[in-house]
């Protein structure tokens, strides 16, 4: 059920404020262009087609350097149409359209602090997908209309999620605080695996938990 | 009666100059005849920037070369209404050509507390970023007046040529207290002619103060025709 219309949304970027002229640009699989646009001035990206596209956007200086940024705002064309999925990171090869992230890059995204706010409120919108190093240390809002949310990777901090309906699956969450405003077509169905962030600790992590919950109350923290 | 008018009109005065002095108001403008960053806004560009030129007291952003081109000019400082005043952000321009769609040109604002309001230009339509399904047309080819209100930056009303289009909420960003405008999109193309853009806080037209001075004045000049043509 979460094959069809996924948006992933992976961050390994060090991401710090930064209003100034970092190219945003899409590494090698040519999905750049007016399938999606870039607002600098205030850090809004624009996704215009789905279109089966597998955007992966990277900050760089205008070469092949990584450079610092934010996307500030994410917004979904009411019009887009067709599936896509969506990584932001650092390539290991910016010139390779398949490159995976670059693993050697130091430190995690950090929203240090605002929201990532994700607007659904589009028929388009079926899902989205958190994957990689992250470290959300404001609010990180996620907005659904239908289908799954899947968050994966290491959430160092509280993220709250507010879906309309949609399923989610979350994976390596520390603290998940689920709001609901719709209970139909159905009450979202979560699931949660993962461990808890434990900066004490030498290797960071406390300890492992699995839990799940369905049908959660139109507020809830888990 | 002369005493009566004159106590109106001096009262009028106070409520005008009790407005005026208020520490929160500014108003900023650019007529577009020189460069923004020669007065005081920072530019941000991508791919090169537009090619740009001062026509007729108006800016021209010529970014049709290149989809990836932006020429966006911002101003960072303190932007919120206190109580009982406006912000008021207004940009009288032209969008010649877009030579990609949808849109390309924009203006927007961030409040201090980071709740933005964005809008993106084509030739005939402006859009608001954070709900890309709200619109409002325009007659293509000729200049028009855009202007948000807001009184508390967390909704907003946006006129065009005076005549309120839009309403809606400001988003919550991370970015904060500043201004944009100008070619903002990397990812589009267009040519678009600048004429003004200004902002700034003034006293609430609809306020206590506001009220009080609109009928001050509107009392005391009627008062004061009644007597002349007497």
């Amino acid at each position: 059920m979460y094959a069809s219309k996924i948006v992933m949304l992976a961050v390994t970027v060090v991401c710090v404020f930064n209003a100034n002229a970092d190219t945003l640009e899409t590494w090698g699989d040519g999905s750049q262009g007016t399938d999606w646009n870039w607002i600098p001035a205030q850090n809004r990206l624009i996704i215009l087609q789905g279109d089966g596209n597998d955007y992966k956007f990277w900050f760089h200086d205008g070469g092949d350097d990584p450079s610092t940024g934010v996307i500030d705002n994410i917004t979904v064309d009411p019009n887009a149409a067709g599936d896509f999925s969506l990584t932001i990171g650092y390539p290991a090869d910016p010139n390779d359209p398949n490159s995976p992230l670059d693993p050697n890059t130091p430190g995690a995204l950090n929203w240090n602090e605002g929201d990532l706010t994700y607007a659904g409120g589009t028929s388009t919108i079926f899902g989205a997908k958190l994957a990689g190093s992250m470290c959300a240390n404001g609010p990180l809002l996620v907005d659904m209309t239908t289908g799954p949310l899947i968050v994966e990777g290491e959430i160092l901090d509280d993220v709250t999620i507010n879906t309309l309906g949609g399923d989610i699956v979350c994976e390596n969450m520390r603290n998940l605080t689920m709001h609901t405003t719709a209970s139909e077509p159905h009450p979202p169905d979560i699931t949660i695996e993962g461990r808890v962030a434990h900066p004490s600790r030498s290797d960071g992590w406390g300890r492992d938990f699995v839990s799940f919950s369905k049908g959660v109350s139109p507020a809830a923290t888990i | 009666m002369n005493k009566l008018l004159m106590f109106l009109l001096t009262l009028s005065c106070a409520a005008l100059l009790a407005g005026a002095a208020r520490a929160d108001s500014y108003w900023i403008t650019y007529e577009g005849n020189d460069y923004p960053e020669n007065e005081g806004w920072t530019r941000h560009t991508g791919a090169g920037g537009a090619q740009r030129s001062i026509e007729q007291g108006a800016l021209v952003l010529d970014g049709r070369d290149d989809i990836m081109i932006y020429d966006a000019y911002t101003m960072s400082r303190q932007i919120d209404p206190a109580p009982g005043e406006l912000f008021i952000m207004r940009a009288r321009l032209k969008v010649d050509e877009m030579a990609s769609e949808p849109w390309d040109p924009g203006f927007g604002v961030a409040s201090d507390e980071s709740w933005s309001a964005l809008f993106v230009f084509s030739e005939t339509r402006i859009f608001n970023v954070d709900d890309l399904g709200m619109s409002a047309s325009f007659e293509p080819g000729v200049f028009h007046t855009f202007e948000l209100r807001s009184w508390d930056m967390r909704s907003f009303e946006l006129c065009i040529d005076g005549n309120l289009s839009l309403t809606g909420p400001f988003t919550h960003i991370i970015s904060a207290s500043s201004v944009s405008w100008g070619d903002m999109v990397e990812g589009e193309a267009s040519l678009s002619r600048w004429d003004s853009f200004e902002f700034g806080v003034v006293p609430e037209p609809g306020g206590v103060t506001g009220m009080v001075v609109l009928s001050m004045v509107v009392f005391g000049v009627s008062r004061m025709y009644t007597h002349i043509r007497k």
